[in-house]
């Protein structure tokens, strides 16, 4: 495995960062798991973690969950940056095509949550700036709203509609196509 | 039961990364999502947000294509066949015009009543151009029409500038010869040849740019045609192997020529690259078993030919004698989208169709 580890490697391991939700609660995680966010990323950058990294925005129950995510994810990068040197093409490929459909499995089953979960991941992703997980996640949202109505929408989403009847009806004569 | 939303001023951002991951290939979603409410329309009819859109999924989706229908009323009718459900262009099917080309947002389509070049922007509904009539007349003719804005992503280009390349060569003539029009000098510029032998004409079939260059077929795939647009140059090539039709020119992946054919009920793929002595050569990068894609009917395959090819989608229109299917090569999947009948060549269009990019497409703005 990891036989060329060298000193910094260890130290950059042993980093550990302490994020705190909301809700006050602590999660200790590996800087390599919490640089996934871009947003903390910048903050180590900054020098300003020490004393942990309060995050207002997020709940502990959510904080949480984006903690289990990023902590998939940084190993899958970390593995495939290590093995490209240490396997043969094959070898590495089998590897490689083994990780993504952990990670899909993964990803699949991440997803499984009730609707308020996933728009509080979406939120969190967005504050936290984890392109990877916003992906996921609105992607998620963006493929239940396919084929559906308007009304539909309106329906899952609880959106109100400030459409008047004038302008609706505008919109629906001049691309009816779309409605049918 | 759900909570609503959370306060709007948070969730801008958010419903702008939610609605940017709807996809291309079914413009519905889009416009369906635009009638949710007010703050969603705003978004989907937004300059920015639709460039971040375009850019986010890179290759502009397939809508359709356009072909010649050979058995109406004993004379050609142009149609135009959607890929999507619904299509919002079923009202293309009634211009007079014999449609050769498509690329970059312009289709090059040939008047029925004085034979003339004419370049419409479908998107805008708008005839952008009737080209002067070219010196020389051909029986065959090949052309191909291009966006010739520098820097240009061709993600939302219309109108002018642009470019046609029109090459030609009679089955008695040893020489084929090109020229271009530009739309910024309003004029067919000058011919080059090149020697090719007598025999085969130029096969009709489209186009393929491939960065600077343009190539083209003879008949039967005899030989293609290389027009360098840097040098206002001609040469020729040779193709791989001998296929009797319906072979079809494209750009791979990686942004080399490539050809697409059928041999029995194989779809060959090839690449010209440099081989190992540095010398370009063509190359058989994939063969796909056709047989595992379409229906399980024997005879299906018989007689199935390579009509078309559309780049950055990377889908092949294949014509059978149940009809014309798409095969998608990355994903390897194949669906039916007409019933049987003469297909010589079809025109793929591919383009974002979004609200608010013209008037009378979701232009309604609040």
């Amino acid at each position: 495995m990891a036989s060329a580890g060298s000193g910094d490697e260890k130290a950059a391991a042993a980093a550990m960062i302490t994020l705190i939700s909301s809700d006050n609660e602590k999660f200790e995680v590996t800087e390599a798991t919490a640089t996934l966010s871009q947003t903390i990323r910048h903050m180590i950058e900054d020098g300003c973690t020490d004393g942990g990294v309060p995050l207002p925005n997020v709940t502990s129950k959510i904080l949480a969950r984006v903690i289990e995510y990023c902590k998939k994810h940084a190993t899958a990068a970390a593995g495939e940056e290590g093995s490209s040197s240490s396997f043969s093409d094959a070898a590495f490929l089998e590897v490689d095509r083994a990780f993504l459909e952990e990670l899909e499995e993964f990803d699949d089953a991440f997803l499984e949550v009730d609707r308020a979960t996933l728009f509080d991941l979406i939120l969190a992703a967005n504050y936290l700036d984890i392109k990877g997980l916003l992906n996921l996640t609105c992607q998620k949202v963006a493929d239940s709203v396919k084929g559906k109505t308007p009304e539909q929408i309106r329906e899952m989403y609880n959106i109100v509609n400030d459409l008047t009847p004038e302008e609706e009806a505008e919109i629906r004569r001049e691309t009816q196509w779309a409605f049918e | 039961m759900d909570p609503p939303w959370p306060p709007p001023e948070l969730i801008d951002d958010v419903i702008a990364d939610i609605l940017l991951h709807l996809p291309p290939d079914e413009p519905q979603y889009l416009f369906r999502a635009s009638l949710v409410c007010k703050p969603w329309r705003r978004l989907l009819t937004d300059a920015a947000f639709l460039r971040r859109y375009r850019r986010f999924h890179g290759t502009p989706p397939l809508l359709g294509f356009f072909f010649m229908d050979d058995e109406w009323e004993n004379r050609p009718r142009p149609c135009f066949t959607p890929t999507t459900s619904p299509s919002p262009f079923r009202v293309l099917n009634c211009r007079p015009w014999y449609p050769l080309d498509y690329r970059h947002g312009r289709v090059l389509f040939r008047k029925w009543d004085n034979n003339n070049y004419t370049i419409w922007d479908p998107i805008a509904d708008e005839l952008v151009e009737e080209l002067p009539e070219p010196e020389m007349r051909f029986r065959y003719i090949s052309q191909a029409v291009l966006c010739a804005m520098a820097g240009c992503d061709h993600r939302d280009c219309h109108g002018e500038p642009f470019l046609v390349v029109r090459v030609v060569k009679d089955g008695f003539s040893t020489k084929g010869f090109a020229h271009v029009y530009s739309s910024r000098v309003g004029s067919w510029g000058t011919w080059v040849s090149v020697l090719l032998g007598a025999g085969n004409p130029i096969n009709l079939s489209r186009s393929t740019v491939v960065g600077d260059q343009v190539y083209f077929m003879l008949q039967l795939g005899a030989r293609i045609i290389k027009y360098d647009l840097a040098k206002h140059h001609l040469s020729a090539i040779d193709p791989p192997e001998w296929y009797y039709e319906g072979i079809s020119l494209m750009p791979t992946k990686d942004g080399l020529l490539g050809i697409a054919a059928i041999r029995g009920s194989n779809l060959h793929l090839w690449s010209r690259k440099l081989n190992s002595e540095g010398v370009e050569a063509w190359m058989q990068c994939r063969v796909i078993e056709l047989q595992t894609l379409v229906p399980p009917v024997d005879t299906l395959l018989k007689n199935a030919r390579v009509i078309g090819f559309a780049e950055g989608v990377h889908v092949i229109i294949m014509s059978t004698d149940d009809g014309v299917f798409i095969i998608d090569l990355n994903s390897e999947r194949a669906r039916k989208v007409r019933g049987p009948g003469i297909y010589n060549i079809a025109v793929p269009f591919m383009s974002f169709y979004t609200p608010g990019q013209f008037l009378g497409i979701g232009m309604v703005r609040l």
